[in-house]
């Protein structure tokens, strides 16, 4: 299936920040005597997206699904199976170290973990300095340290903490070394993968109004990768949900949230549990029997249908894209007709 | 024994960490709350604030050479759980009272089967029960977790399991011999929210069927209110807040409940910015003096860091420890 003509504007072309085109990672799973590989584990199929400028995709999805990977391929920690990254129009996938560089600088990435994200044995400001350094950002001691300064305070630490380790700090002190990090080399796009799941409560709400801050601030993008889907319904404008690997459903985080097509988004968001009584009433809540299947080689067909609730033999093929509203995308049986 | 009589109470409970000569850290201060038959009490509360700590000394699981209860009785069946010499205790341990814990892997020897592992908690408390006696009920508590083919995940080893399942199998060994009361600490925190979803359920019907008491520990207020109905708030090693979880939710009275609450997006919240508590929590070295979230309290008075304010009922059942309860609270 053509993919990428999916989402097409009566011929001019939409002007998207990033884009991914049918990215595709696939992982050695088993290998013959050979050492050649004769399964796949399908992190990622023929992932396709676009992203405006300064605006938030949010990634949802459970465990194994392929968030993270998509993240990665983004950011060339991975490098695809196939498909393309395209960086404000200019296909990125493939570039040699060298002219990949400038479009490291411009993308960064902040960690869910930000205990283990942070090198121990190295103080705060050297750590949000060190991409300063590295790439010759700074020409002097004097300048780096004021540039850390600066980048500290707007993340909201005080300056003179810099000369401490990362021991020193509150887990949510630390995500805002992660983020200050991430800032320091004037990024255009940030992944956050999970980056506010291992926080407490009370600390997520601060750690998420800086990154909008930030946004606003520096005209950001970000590809938010996260599973609580309060937190992505919040701070997204679009939205990508994501089932072993395949988008099953996309668009505009309104129009999903209002009107969920997809059978397994409409689980997932049942699934969260609600808390005053208003959210619980109105609320049917719907159980998926089982478990997400393994990864490897998958069938073809949906792979959802080995729980979906509604699934018959026509689920055996491959879905296609069906669009349930402009700007508003699902891939289903179901809306065959 | 008469039904309204709680199952467990704790009362006065104080625990402390000795970290060396001159160090003693206060992770649980003065809490006292009770758990009547039947009946899910939620222990609600972000990291170090004790809620784990309370759970692990109900069944004195705490590092026994560190720790010290300097107050307070914990009365389970009308018999103190603190001063219960080792053997007694030892015959209440995963019979009458069991636990689940959060992360299912590292709760689990890897080196056996599920169905060995299983079989030496019901072997343990009765020495007399034949092999294929305690066989047969341990077949019946995997097929009671929904769990299809229950012989074969008898002999299977852990790692050979889903995190959902390995869930459902720590469930069902907690439950194998029929305890009154089940302490799950985080029991789904490691899991997806579909899987949450399916192991909550499980649960609820469990205790339905089994009438079994539960407490439960988490940092989500979501779940909590659908497990609940009654809501400890902890913060700081003191509980703040106590209500039915309805109520709680609804009007909530604590600054620090009230916190927790705004800081979480729901799904109608409109506004560009999130409510938020200022500032970090503490650490147990650096508690504050007096009532331990002043520091943070849009509300806080100079009396707030003197002394922990007493309990006021705000409500039948509800009771909250906070001096200002009544200037601050929403909702009349």
């Amino acid at each position: 299936m053509g993919e990428t003509t999916m989402k097409q504007h009566g011929g001019e072309a939409p002007q998207y920040f990033i884009e991914a085109r049918d990215l595709t990672m696939h992982f050695p799973a088993k290998t013959n005597g050979l050492g050649r590989p004769v399964s796949w584990i399908h992190g990622a199929d023929k992932v396709s997206f676009q992203v405006p400028k300064g605006r938030t995709l949010g990634v949802v999805g459970e465990s194994g699904c392929g968030k993270s990977t998509v993240g990665k391929m983004l950011l060339n920690i991975y490098r695809p199976t196939s498909g393309q990254v395209l960086y404000d129009g200019r296909d990125i996938t493939g570039l040699s170290p060298r002219e990949r560089r400038p479009y490291t600088k411009k993308m960064q990435l902040v960690w869910q973990d930000p205990y283990s994200s942070l090198d121990p044995r190295m103080r705060a400001g050297d750590i949000i300095g060190e991409g300063l350094e590295n790439f010759r950002l700074v020409s002097s001691r004097a300048e780096k340290q004021e540039r850390v300064a600066r980048l500290m305070a707007m993340c909201g630490l005080m300056p003179e903490q810099a000369g401490r380790y990362p021991h020193q700090f509150s887990g949510g002190q630390r995500q805002r070394i992660c983020i200050a990090r991430a800032l320091s080399t004037d990024p255009e796009f940030i992944v956050c993968d999970e980056a506010v799941s291992a926080l407490d409560v009370s600390i997520q709400a601060q750690i998420i109004n800086l990154l909008k801050d930030l946004q606003e601030q520096l005209s950001l993008t970000y590809l938010f990768i996260s599973h609580d889907l309060n937190i992505v319904h919040f701070i997204s404008d679009e939205i990508l949900v994501m089932y072993l690997g395949q988008v099953v459903e996309r668009g505009s985080m309104e129009k999903v949230y209002r009107n969920r097509a997809h059978p397994y988004t409409q689980a997932l968001f049942s699934a969260t549990p609600a808390f005053t009584a208003a959210e619980k009433a109105g609320k049917q809540r719907i159980i998926l029997e089982g478990d997400v299947p393994s990864p490897v080689d998958p069938p073809a067909g949906c792979r959802f249908r080995s729980r979906c609730p509604y699934a018959t033999k026509a689920c055996e093929d491959d879905p296609v894209w069906h669009t349930v509203e402009d700007d508003h995308q699902v891939r289903c049986h179901l809306f065959n007709h | 024994m008469e039904h309204t009589e709680p199952l467990l109470s704790v009362e006065d409970l104080s625990v402390d960490f000795r970290v060396d000569r001159k160090t003693v850290l206060h992770a649980v201060r003065n809490i006292s709350f009770t758990v009547r038959r039947g009946e899910t009490v939620g222990l609600v509360g972000e990291s170090g604030c004790g809620k784990s700590v309370t759970c692990m000394s109900i069944l004195r699981l705490n590092p026994a050479r560190r720790t010290e209860y300097p107050t307070g009785r914990i009365l389970f069946d009308g018999q103190d759980l603190l001063t219960m010499p080792p053997k007694a205790l030892q015959a209440v341990r995963g019979s009458s009272i069991s636990m689940v814990f959060q992360e299912p892997m590292t709760a689990m020897n890897p080196l056996f089967t599920i169905g060995d592992q299983m079989m030496e908690a019901l072997r343990v408390h009765d020495r007399r029960m034949e092999k294929a006696e305690a066989r047969e009920l341990c077949l019946d508590a995997i097929a009671r977790v929904k769990i299809p083919n229950p012989q074969r995940i008898f002999d299977a080893y852990p790692f050979t399991l889903s995190g959902g399942m390995r869930q459902r199998i720590m469930i069902a060994m907690a439950m194998v011999t029929k305890p009154q009361l089940l302490l799950c600490d985080e029991p789904t925190t490691a899991l997806d929210v579909t899987i949450q979803a399916q192991v909550l359920d499980l649960m609820n019907q469990l205790k339905a069927e089994a009438g079994t008491a539960i407490v439960f520990i988490t940092h989500d207020l979501g779940v909590i209110s659908e497990m609940a109905d009654r809501v400890l708030i902890m913060y700081g090693g003191r509980i703040c807040e106590e209500a039915p979880a309805e109520e709680l939710f609804t009007h909530p009275r604590h600054p620090y409940t009230m916190g927790l609450i705004d800081s979480r997006p729901g799904p109608d919240y409109q506004g560009d910015r999130l409510k938020m508590i200022p500032g970090s929590v503490p650490t147990l070295r650096d508690m504050p003096p007096g009532c331990p979230f002043h520091n943070r309290c849009a509300h806080a008075s100079p009396a707030c860091s003197e002394a922990f304010p007493p309990f006021e009922a705000a409500a039948p059942d509800h009771s909250v420890a906070c001096c200002r309860w009544r200037e601050i609270s929403r909702n009349g």
